[in-house]
């Protein structure tokens, strides 16, 4: 199909997995050109930034490609608060939960970026899933909800996830065991029909895994949708390929898809297809940055990943160089048969530590890294 | 009580043991013939072996510790004394580097061993290839005979969060050196010390160089290409985040001629950190991005450059708010004044070295004596920044580690 709006609500409308490069490029950049200047005159601070970052950007020029978009780095939500609306119009305020004394992201949303973003997910899991709903089964605990002052990554994203089943079972208790006497009851109601579970992968891992064997659960006939990033399994070698032996040989569980997407990129959700790579929606795009010039890599080769999105109207946050290395495998080609671009992520940018005389003034150099990567 | 000894052996020790050990070493006169041996040895051991070539700064470190320099400093020491005034070493001497030390924690405990005291060194837990190689080329030498007196001289040791062990030391010590950050100066300064005894420290520093944009524009193609090597010296070891690393730099002149000074200045380091084959990881050129984009949405820089992930240019309307905030690993503030002068209330006390090209004596020495104490401790010819020696943060390092002994007859 092709496209020639710039609105985001027409880049929504189009099928996600269904739009032709060409096509998806021109739209996705009309519409990333847009943003900017939607941005630049509503958010003071981004068009400082781009005065100096992106002078042609600043004074109007449209890129020409979705690569010339500019960006911003994503740790700049955590020092920055940016929005491109007035705080009366703030609907929604999502942080990333990092860990203890990181300094979380805060990503302004207002109604119409809080329902585009929605809809982005419905309509991938719609695709991923089929429109049914399933019984579904998240491997999490009830009290993440307890605080309501601010939607955390991983609440956002447990409650953004629920949507797409019934009958919700919350598998772990406050203490992150498994409530098996909970899950085997669960299992029993819908033996021989199929599930949706979805989990944050640490979580997964750590909590989930383990005991279901135990309990010799069988997932055979679940879906598995799990997002958050390898970092906290790196230390135990877990990366996708061991992730998806150990559950399938575990539980019987085959059909795992990982789900990358960042708290601060309204629209990213990139899923993983039955090729075990992660796909870009006509929406939203990814793009490998060689990781000495920073220009853009070509497919097959890792750099820093890029992502844009053409939804985020109440903040400048359409297009973001993320700390991830990854590399964009192909587009329109893969053999899943889904159109745009498709690839993997590897891990976080190691950090760097800075030696010197001083051992406090040296800024760690990437402050408050680990918000959850959740399925906002 | 135990602690970690790294150097003169590797072992587990008590403290109380350590202690006594270095009470009763035997206690060398200023520059004795085997400390100059030491450290001439010392010199020669670290300025040769294939395992050095990837730390410059150690190179420089055995460079500095050659026999001429030793025997430089002993002149000056001798000229520190008069008929009246005789100088002896203090005693015993704690030094506390901080937790990413690589080897600049060295120099300062080397001139202490020479002037005569022993010297008892905490390294952070933290281990760096730069420091364990030079602990171990330091116990190597400690094991040979002639250096028997030295040995019970020096201690380096680890421990962890024990503040019962750093209590102890410091009630025991005459002199505690302190590097590292304020924070770290404050939290040792709340150990107290014998009454007797006496803390130097270390604390947070700024260091910038400034330039004669004529003066340069002036250099030839030769010259031009030397003050970018000796720049890259100057800025590029330690990630840009010694204290004495400049992380700014200040254009004197008309302003159009600070700008084309200040390109053709940075195509020079850009061509040095390229002939070098100098390369910053990846997560410290993004730590630069990510900061060059907060300084950008602040409105607090007018212009940036990236001309490779080792370097990156931001350009400041002013001094007047400048922060001194810095990621390090190759970012430089650029700002351009239309004289010297213009520094003076610029410079705080946190600003210790002015790296400088193309300005008189009398123009120096003006700024510092407009400046009336209150910041810059060092200014030296651009490429000299990190070259250690007696004169550090206002101190005189020699006159520091020894007292003063008065004698009339």
């Amino acid at each position: 199909m092709s496209l020639s709006n710039s609105e985001p609500a027409e880049l929504l409308a189009a099928p996600p997995f269904g739009v032709a490069a060409d096509d998806k490029g021109r739209a996705l950049t009309a519409a990333l050109n847009t943003l900017t200047a939607l941005h630049r005159e509503r958010c003071a601070p981004y068009a400082r930034a781009l005065s100096v970052m992106a002078p042609a950007a600043a004074r109007g020029e449209p890129a020409a490609r979705c690569e010339d978009v500019p960006f911003l780095p994503v740790s700049v939500f955590k020092t920055h608060q940016l929005r491109s609306i007035a705080e009366s119009d703030v609907f929604k305020v999502l942080t990333s939960s990092g860990t203890t004394g990181q300094v979380p992201s805060r990503i302004y949303l207002d109604r119409e970026t809080a329902a585009r973003q929605t809809k982005a997910l419905a309509t991938i899991m719609t695709a991923v899933l089929g429109a049914q709903r399933l019984p579904m089964v998240l491997v999490d605990t009830k009290s993440v909800f307890q605080n309501r002052q601010s939607f955390s990554a991983r609440g956002a994203g447990l409650l953004g996830m629920a949507t797409f089943g019934r009958d919700h079972f919350y598998a772990l208790d406050e203490s992150m065991a498994l409530d098996e006497p909970g899950l085997a009851a669960f299992l029993e109601k819908y033996s021989g029909k199929p599930l949706l579970v979805f989990g944050f992968t640490f979580m997964v891992w750590l909590y989930f895994l383990e005991a279901a064997r135990r309990m010799k659960a069988d997932l055979s006939l679940a879906t598995l949708i799990h997002s958050g990033g390898w970092k906290k399994l790196a230390d135990q070698a877990v990366d996708n390929a061991r992730f998806k032996a150990t559950l399938r040989e575990a539980t019987g569980l085959a059909r795992v898809y990982n789900f990358y997407g960042m708290v601060e990129q309204v629209g990213s959700v990139f899923v993983e297809c039955d090729a075990g790579v992660l796909h870009a929606p006509s929406f939203a795009d990814v793009i490998a940055r060689d990781v000495r010039t920073l220009a853009p890599a070509p497919f097959g080769v890792e750099g820093v990943l890029q992502v844009v999105s053409a939804l985020p109207t109440s903040y400048p946050g359409h297009s973001l160089l993320t700390e991830d290395l990854g590399t964009v495998l192909g587009e329109d080609d893969c053999s899943c048969g889904r159109q745009g671009k498709y690839f993997a992520v590897r891990g976080r940018v190691a950090r760097s530590e800075i030696r010197g005389c001083s051992d406090t003034h040296a800024p760690s150099p990437l402050p408050g890294v680990v918000s959850e990567r959740g399925a906002a | 009580m135990n602690v970690q000894l790294v150097v003169p052996e590797r072992s587990e020790l008590a403290l109380d043991e350590l202690l006594r050990r270095l009470g009763s070493a035997t206690p060398l006169s200023p520059f004795h013939p085997e400390l100059v041996e030491f450290v001439d040895a010392l010199s020669r051991s670290l300025t040769s072996g294939r395992e050095l070539r990837a730390y410059p700064e150690i190179i420089a470190l055995g460079y500095w510790a050659r026999r001429a320099s030793v025997l430089g400093y002993q002149r000056a020491f001798e000229a520190l004394g008069s008929e009246q005034v005789l100088l002896a070493p203090r005693g015993l001497v704690f030094h506390v580097p901080p937790a990413n030390v690589d080897t600049i924690f060295m120099y300062s405990w080397l001139l202490s061993l020479l002037v005569g005291n022993v010297n008892l060194i905490r390294l952070s837990a933290r281990e760096s290839p730069q420091v364990e190689l030079v602990c171990s080329k330091l116990a190597e030498l400690l094991a040979e005979p002639r250096f028997v007196r030295v040995k019970s001289a020096v201690a380096i040791v680890r421990y962890g969060h024990d503040a019962a062990i750093t209590e102890q030391i410091s009630r025991q010590v005459d002199l505690r050196v302190v590097w590292g950050g304020d924070a770290t100066v404050e939290a040792l300064s709340a150990v107290p010390l014998h009454p007797a005894a006496r803390q130097l420290s270390f604390g947070d520093k700024f260091s910038f160089s400034a330039l004669s944009a004529e003066s340069y524009l002036r250099a030839d193609a030769d010259l031009r290409r030397k003050l970018g090597e000796r720049f890259f010296n100057d800025a590029m070891w330690f990630d840009q985040a010694g204290c004495s690393s400049p992380r700014l730099v200040v254009w004197c002149g008309e302003q159009s001629a600070c700008e084309r000074a200040s390109a053709a200045f940075f195509a020079e380091l850009e061509s040095s950190v390229e002939a070098k084959h100098h390369e910053v990881e990846l997560g410290h050129a993004m730590a630069k991005l990510l900061f060059t984009y907060q300084a950008a949405l602040d409105g607090r820089i007018r212009a940036q450059e990236r001309l490779s992930n080792e370097l990156s240019v931001l350009t400041v309307d002013s001094l007047a708010d400048f922060d001194r905030a810095h990621p390090g690993a190759g970012l430089f503030f650029v700002a351009h004044v239309r004289s010297l002068g213009e520094l003076v209330p610029f410079v705080t006390r946190r600003d210790q070295t002015l790296g400088h090209f193309g300005f008189s004596r009398s123009e120096l020495a003006d700024l510092v004596g407009k400046l009336a104490g209150r910041g810059l401790d060092r200014l030296v010819p651009l490429g000299q920044a990190l070259t250690f020696n007696r004169f550090w943060d206002g101190y005189d390092l020699l006159q520091e580690f020894s007292r003063r002994v008065y004698l009339e007859v």
